[in-house]
């Protein structure tokens, strides 16, 4: 059975924003998080795929609860822990009759550190430059079984797998808008047999100001309009040491969404459309991705 | 008259405990600063100096005002720092005195 190809890809996009910064909804933000502080940030994801062009008339829906804590080490170093609670279905057409296959449990967590690498601040703008790595652990169980023997891992709340990631992000942020771009490239590792194919990502987010029109005294709330892009490139993958035919390719996502924000919290909501998919082979194509959530600086 | 010599001295301690101690009042220009996310930072920062009352951005005019206790113990580099430790840049600053 192989992986929804779409749906991988924004499943790392949930690991890949973890980032607890008011600012993007799906990438990582320049912005510091302050030395000694801690910023937290929960989140519900709910991702649907289906349009399957076979005869399994594969329909693929994930939900995840994404929890997110940084820490400033130091004024530009930070650390994020990322940890997802995942729940997957799989409803295909095999020997003739639908089946349903589903499992749920902790995901594969990830900690990545970034560093402020360039700082221009003025009064009211700041611009930022930040290099991020990390890992991703197999911390989710990767060996679920129904009555119809193993879950393919499209299902299965973890990949078994390491993975390595690195980018580079940068911001500018002014009081009326605030501009994101971001590219990173993720290495996986070998799992079950299944080795995921490498992935590029370049992102892009804008926040524009809507409420307040005029900042008054004080430290106003803002809400913000938020449009995201995410460009990802997946390598096919290898199954017992050969390519998979149905596996990999590009997918550009369009996202629009609102931001709230305080001083002490943030609340925020997505939602991510598809508008191009060069998926190889009969990949199973991404409907839409659904993303809320709130953060908080305590 | 030991009674009357007694009610003057406890009536002149309560008087000068009630009256209105200095506060020193610091504000600082702060550049980097656009978010109200990243305002809260800033008083989270400044609030953990020893000796601070008070802490108040405002956003628009790019200043943070800190209210000193009346015996304070930061001084104005102290000040400076935890802005940058909130990841921001502090710029000129100015003090004054208010009456509690």
């Amino acid at each position: 059975m192989r992986p929804p190809v779409a749906l991988k890809s924004v499943t790392i996009g949930i690991l890949m924003a973890g980032s607890t910064w008011g600012a993007p909804v799906t990438i990582n933000t320049a912005l510091p998080v302050g030395s000694g502080e801690f910023v937290a940030r929960g989140m519900i994801v709910v991702s649907q795929s289906g349009e399957d062009p076979g005869p399994a008339d594969r329909d693929h829906s994930a939900t995840s609860l994404v929890a997110v804590l940084g820490y400033g080490v130091t004024h530009k170093l930070a650390l994020f822990g990322v940890l997802p609670w995942v729940e997957k279905d799989l409803e295909l057409t095999e020997a003739g009759s639908r089946v349903s296959r589903t499992a749920s449990g902790l995901g594969d967590a990830s900690v990545f550190a970034r560093y402020t690498l360039v700082q221009h601040d003025n009064p009211g703008r700041t611009f930022r430059i930040a290099p991020f790595a990390g890992v991703k652990a197999p911390t989710g169980d990767d060996d679920n079984r129904d009555m119809l023997g193993r879950l393919p891992p499209s299902v299965q709340p973890g990949s078994g797998a390491w993975d390595a990631f690195g980018g580079i992000v940068a911001t500018y942020q002014t009081f009326a808008l605030q501009a994101d771009g971001q590219m990173s490239y993720r290495v996986k590792s070998e799992a079950n047999d299944v080795d995921l194919g490498d992935e590029l990502r370049v992102d892009g987010s804008l926040q524009y100001r809507l409420w307040p029109r005029q900042l008054g005294d004080g430290v106003p709330s803002f809400l913000y309009g938020v449009i995201e892009s995410n460009f990802v490139h997946r390598d096919r993958n290898e199954v017992n040491g050969s390519d998979d035919a149905n596996s990999g390719g590009t997918t550009l996502h369009i996202s629009p969404g609102l931001q709230y924000v305080t001083k002490r919290w943030i609340v925020e909501s997505v939602v991510q459309l598809p508008v191009v998919q060069n998926l190889h082979g009969n990949a199973l194509e991404n409907d839409y991705v659904l993303r809320a959530g709130v953060r908080f600086n305590f | 008259m030991n009674r009357i010599v007694l009610v003057l001295i406890g009536v002149s301690w309560l008087s000068i405990a009630a009256w209105p101690a200095d506060h020193e009042v610091v504000d600082v220009s702060v550049t980097g600063l656009a978010c109200p996310f990243c305002a809260y930072s800033v008083e989270k920062s400044l609030s953990k100096l020893s000796g601070v009352d008070s802490v108040t951005v405002d956003l628009a005019a790019h200043q943070v005002r800190v209210v000193m206790q009346a015996e304070r113990t930061a001084n104005l580099q102290q000040i400076k720092q935890a802005i940058v430790n909130a990841g921001f840049t502090p710029g000129e600053a100015s003090t004054s005195t208010a009456q509690e």
